[in-house]
């Protein structure tokens, strides 16, 4: 069984579908992609598997069980945690004091003995920005907040990882090593389910694809499948590519 | 039957004027983002210079009415927009509440500096005694006039909204205030034009209401308040629901007011008990619509970049500040007469209601606007179970206060920004217009007797079996408990709690999605710091000896925070800043040689400081004053010199070498010159006025001149990016 | 290369120190339809907002009209009839589609000629006049913020992801009035993250990938580049 199911999830906003009855899985020790135009539902998407936005209808289910009534704290103890596409970090306090507070928020939700201290040591040397540790996050630039954020959502301690875009704000040789990353925590069996515009990114990273389209599921496969699926082509690329 | 068209058709009157004033209110916010808490207080100075033209000097009503209405207020509120509210552009709505309740302070100040209170100002109805028969009703002139002058503006309004392409910019202004001036709609003459009518409308129903009751400043001031109530009904921005909701409160005050008796035999309460409500019930309407506005989603970062930042105390810098407190304290005692003592007895408490200010509304960004009155819970404890010095009371005044704290903050879990500030300034109202005034009531069997009929005697504290009556002993004592709750505060601070208030302040969505639940930490906080607040005013109390309901009120609880804000609501320092600056007599001694009327100017000062606050959101203690003395605690043995120089003072004067003024004049002196003679003598750096990052997000030029002078820089373009509300790129 | 209306030359430009757009150059011609195509975060936007002067660049020049406006203001660009409609709806949702149009005569025309050029282009809109913006169709919003660019008659027309969440349809008829708005005599300058709905529109495109523009032709010649730049491998 998968970790995280979607079943038929529906977001209206006012007229428009946001989100048009998407179905997805995210399996263990996998690296699940979404990819999307801008619009296309993908952080609506996020926001409803988190419990920020309530679905107009379907079902969030996590090891089989329905979550849609419990509420986003409720859902992150169950071991779900996600970086922001608009950072959303703690921006008057330093980087490792983020780190250390979401350790202490979910200290009870996680078995472990490490304090909040040694625990945002250790989750910050593993990202690459310990020589920032001591600099308020609101002052850092894009791409070393997005990994404050990243090891923000590790210091839960997730079974499910979702990431929005985190590698823009990045350079090539960042990117590179938040790829390795990205695999390493995937092979220590967590579900990482994973936005992003970049597509060199997806495409090496990536175990399974789903592509959205106007809210609605377009595609889903193997990134090679994905990248030569006739629907994908048409999209992307125009109508006389079919 | 009659009887109930009168009450109905008196209070469709009182809702003319209430819509009024609620127009107004919305006009503004919905334009430019800002809801004007001064609005009260703008309407009573608009009453009050009417009153002054009319009946102080005589001019014909027209003459005055216009000039008011039509020259006055537009005017002031077209320069509150181009001097104030301009600047509070992309500023967090914390600051914009700030502000304009520092400009709510000022006009209440200014009023009552210019106008005595003392001396009563009748003001005549129009066509006082003229009346006309509606519907068998008879109807005063005055009222009538009010319910056209409703129908006119609801028309005017619809009209300027609707037909007149400047009011259809405002609207569009309310859509997409960037895209507006993309089309070329010039975005500061179409505020400026929304604030010149708001204020107008303030000044109109201002003007209405006053002769309901006697020009005063504070009543006349809540009065316009009320009609926030019709406006939060209108959920600040529906025009026709807000006319709406002036009708159901109106008509429902007068019909509660004219069946008083009824209702009162009706419930068995004795109406003595009641009046108080009904006094509030505008306040208490408010509070309703206030809970029932729809849950709002978890708020997720806005486009505004943080300049505030919060100080993390060291506990050697703890520890230095604490015991030159107590030292302070000590030596001060030996040196005072005992009448400045006495007087100076009160800056303890007042410090301690203001450090339980710092987790709150500093670290986790809830402003509330009822730590007085959560005070007067405090002290209303002490009366009755301190009666004989019983230490335990001072536990029981912050377990209490701890509990009302958690009551009110139950309800207003969901509230934020304007909505948890309003609610909370209506528990305040609630609690000194009907709480604290109730008479001797019976429940249970128990008797009751909240404010002993109006005035609280509060007994000094036994402790270790001395009374505490003597004046050092109490000034020692007291400095000791405000160096006790400093330490707490700091070690909220350090601790991983306050880590998590911060981050809860910063984004209650990222909490939510890292374990956190937000209600609980957001109760908790208020519970806590509620019952600093309760233990802060039985130490104010027993200072006081003898408190009146007066005393408590919302206005002087918005000066308590008002000055915490220019001091900087994170740092302990501005606690003991203000406990100085409101509770002794030293300011009010020393500017009273120059000002003779300075308790009046005194508010309007923090009101015009408060107001440059848009400027440095984070007050002037940990901007200005921590990084000049952080050089202090690099170099122990300056320091030590500086203690010692202190000391060295002190004994001068217990020698009788020089005077109090003498030696206080010194001891200033050497407080502003050490860390420059010390920075001097090591050759380090001065600070720079402000730490980088926290710059104003303002552009460096008005946006029309922008790259006119010179090139446009980064910081200009990032700024202007946020003011146009433009996604910032992705990579 | 004496009629182009909007040239960029070399233009670098990035956010608090990380550069996104690596020196781009190009050039519209009076008339021509300019597609910039590319995956999301090629940095398109920031080209655009570079354009009309909401965003500085590090390096290199804009030129509109022949005339360096490097310096030049968002409001002085638009009455030198530079026109950008902004990436999602440029409209006001509360206003009805008249009032909308009457925002329009802030540039200066009348608000019968505001009309009657808006009503001509897209007759849909005279049926709706009196209806809330926000109440129509999302393709007849887009028409409406086109109407600010066909009634203000502006040299140099920016469309930034014109057809974002809207029907393939309605794309194509928005861009059946680019095109027409074109033949006035306008430059236009398209960015859109898809290639399909503007390849057709367009008589000159470019890819653009991590800030550089890797090709420039027409809509035919990029064909065999596109798949690789949006969809990564071969």
């Amino acid at each position: 069984m998968a970790l995280l199911d979607i079943q038929g999830v529906c977001v209206r906003f006012g007229g428009l579908m946001a989100v048009d009855t998407v179905t997805l899985s995210a399996e263990r020790g996998k690296v699940t992609g979404l990819i999307g135009p801008n619009g296309a539902g993908k952080t609506t998407t996020f926001n409803v598997i988190t419990g920020l936005q309530q679905p107009t209808k379907g079902r969030v289910l996590i090891d089989g069980e329905e979550v849609n009534h419990l509420a986003p704290h409720k859902r992150a103890r169950r071991g779900m945690a996600r970086t922001f596409q608009r950072l959303e970090l703690f921006g008057v306090l330093t980087a490792r004091e983020n780190v250390m507070a979401a350790a202490s928020m979910s200290a009870r939700y996680r078995d472990s003995k490490e304090s909040p201290a040694v625990v945002a040591d250790r989750l910050l040397e593993r990202v690459g920005i310990t020589e920032v540790a001591d600099v308020p996050a609101g002052r850092l630039p894009t791409g070393q907040g997005r990994l404050v954020e990243l090891a923000r959502a590790l210091a839960t301690k997730p079974r499910l990882l979702l990431l929005d875009e985190p590698a823009s704000g990045q350079d090539d040789a960042e990117t590179q090593h938040f790829a390795g990353l990205l695999r390493q925590l995937a092979d220590e069996g967590m579900a990482v389910l994973l936005v992003e515009h970049d597509m060199g990114l997806v495409m090496s990273v990536c175990d399974y694809l789903y592509v959205l389209d106007f809210g609605r599921l377009l595609a889903e496969g193997s990134p090679d499948e994905v990248r030569h699926h006739p629907d994908v082509l048409a999209a992307y690329l125009g109508r006389e590519y079919q | 039957m009659q009887l109930l068209w009168t009450y109905i058709v008196s209070g469709l009157t009182t809702a003319a004027i209430y819509a009024i004033a609620a127009t107004g209110l919305v006009l503004t916010y919905t334009t430019t983002g800002v809801f004007n808490f001064a609005h009260g207080g703008v309407g009573m100075m608009a009453a009050f210079t009417y009153w002054q033209m009319r009946f102080g000097w005589h001019w014909p009503a027209p003459v005055a009415l216009v000039l008011v209405l039509f020259v006055l207020a537009p005017l002031f509120g077209a320069l509150l927009e181009l001097v104030m509210m301009r600047r509070l552009d992309g500023t967090s709505d914390t600051t914009k509440l700030v502000v304009t309740l520092a400009l709510m302070l000022a006009t209440i100040g200014a009023a009552t500096w210019i106008w005595n209170p003392n001396e009563a100002r009748p003001i005549r109805k129009f066509w006082e005694n003229s009346v006309v028969t509606v519907f068998g009703v008879r109807l005063p002139w005055h009222q009538v006039i009010a319910l056209i002058l409703a129908a006119v503006v609801a028309v005017a309004l619809r009209l300027l909204l609707t037909r007149v392409r400047l009011g259809v910019a405002m609207r569009a202004c309310v859509d997409d205030r960037a895209l507006a001036s993309l089309n070329g709609a010039r975005q500061s003459r179409v505020a400026m034009a929304s604030w010149a009518i708001g204020t107008s409308l303030a000044a109109l129903a201002g003007i209405l209401i006053a002769p309901t009751l006697n020009l005063s400043q504070l009543p006349l001031t809540l009065l316009i308040i009320n009609a926030y109530a019709a406006a939060m009904i209108g959920r600040l921005r529906s025009l026709p629901m807000t006319f709406v909701g002036a009708i159901i409160l109106g008509v429902s005050t007068d019909l509660l007011k004219g069946y008083a008796d009824r209702i009162s035999s009706w419930t068995s309460i004795d109406s003595k008990f009641l009046s108080g409500f009904y006094q509030s019930w505008p306040i208490v309407v408010l509070f309703l619509v206030l809970l029932l506005l729809p849950q709002n989603r978890l708020r997720s970062h806005t486009a505004t970049r943080n300049r505030e930042y919060i100080v993390k105390p060291t506990w050697p810098g703890t520890g230095l500040f604490v015991g030159i407190i107590v030292g302070g304290a000590i030596m001060l005692s030996y040196v005072l007469p005992k009448a400045d003592l006495f007087s100076l007895n009160k800056m303890w408490g007042l410090g301690i209601i203001g450090l339980s200010m710092i987790p709150l509304v500093g670290y986790s960004g809830h402003i509330s606007l009822c730590q007085l009155s959560l005070a007067g819970v405090g002290m209303v404890v002490m009366h009755h179970m301190g009666a004989h010095g019983n230490p335990i009371a001072l536990v029981w005044a912050a377990v209490v206060a701890g509990i009302v704290g958690f009551i009110v903050a139950l309800p207003s879990l969901r509230l934020s920004g304007i909505y948890l500030a309003l609610s909370t300034a209506a528990f305040a109202v609630l609690m000194d217009r009907w709480i604290f005034v109730l008479p001797k009531w019976k429940l249970f069997g128990y008797s009751f007797d909240l404010f002993n009929g109006g005035n609280l005697n509060i007994v000094k504290t036994r402790l270790f079996g001395m009374r505490l009556t003597g004046y050092r002993s109490f000034f020692v004592f007291a400095s000791v408990a405000f160096a006790l709750v400093v330490m707490v505060v700091v070690l909220i601070r350090r601790s991983t709690y306050g880590q998590r208030l911060i981050a809860l302040k910063d984004s209650p969505a990222a909490c939510a999605t890292l374990c956190m639940n937000p209600k609980i930490t957001r109760l908790s906080v208020f519970t806590i710091s509620a019952a600093i607040a309760g233990f802060g005013g039985a130490i104010y109390g027993q200072a006081m000896q003898s408190v009146t309901p007066q005393s408590l009120d919302f206005v002087a609880g918005l000066s308590i925070l008002m000055v915490m804000v220019i001091g900087g609501l994170t740092s302990p320092g501005a606690a003991l800043f203000m406990g100085m600056f409101l509770g002794s007599p030293f300011v009010a001694n020393v500017a009273g040689k120059v000002v003779p009327s300075f308790s009046q100017l005194q508010t309007v000062l923090v009101g015009l400081v408060g107001i440059g606050l848009g400027k440095n959101p984070n007050g002037f203690i940990p901007s200005d004053i921590r990084p000049n003395w952080n050089i202090f605690l690099k170099h122990r043995a300056a320091l030590g010199a500086v203690l010692v120089a202190f000391v060295g003072l002190w004994i001068l004067r217990r020698a009788d070498v020089f005077d109090n003024w003498v030696f206080a004049w010194c001891c200033l002196g050497l407080l502003a010159l050490a860390p420059v003679v010390l920075r001097i003598i090591t050759k380090e750096p001065f600070p720079p006025r402000r730490e980088p990052g926290a710059e104003v997000p303002k552009l460096s030029v008005p946006v029309d001149q922008l790259g006119l002078t010179g090139p446009v820089s980064d910081e200009d373009a990032r700024t202007l990016d946020q003011m146009l509300a433009l996604p910032s790129v992705s990579g | 290369m004496g009629d182009a209306l909007l040239e960029l030359r070399g233009v670098r430009a990035g956010y608090g120190g990380i550069e996104v757009v690596h020196g781009v150059d190009l050039v519209v011609e009076r008339g021509q339809v300019f597609g910039v195509l590319g995956p999301n975060g090629a940095g398109k936007t920031t080209l655009m907002k570079v354009a009309a002067a909401l965003h500085p660049p590090t390096a290199g020049d804009v030129i509109v009209a022949g005339r360096r406006v490097n310096g030049a203001t968002p409001d002085q660009l638009a009455r030198a009839g530079l026109c950008l409609v902004p990436e999602g709806r440029g409209i006001f949702p509360n206003l009805s589609v008249r009032e909308n149009l009457w925002m329009n005569t802030y540039a200066g025309a009348s608000m019968a000629d505001v009309e009657a050029a808006a009503y001509a282009q897209f007759p849909r809109l005279k049926d709706r006049r009196n209806q809330t913006a926000g109440t129509l169709s999302g393709g007849e919003q887009q028409m409406l913020a086109l109407a600010r660019a066909v009634a203000t008659r502006p040299a140099v027309l920016l469309l930034d992801e014109l057809s974002m969440g809207l029907a393939p349809q309605l794309v194509e008829h928005l861009y059946d009035a680019v095109v027409a708005i074109a033949r006035q005599g306008v430059s236009i300058l398209v960015v859109e993250q898809f290639a399909k709905t503007v390849l057709g529109a367009a008589s000159q495109a470019a890819i653009m990938v991590g800030g550089r523009i890797v090709k420039v032709g027409t809509p035919a010649e990029l064909e065999d580049e596109l798949s690789a730049a949006y969809l990564g491998g071969h």
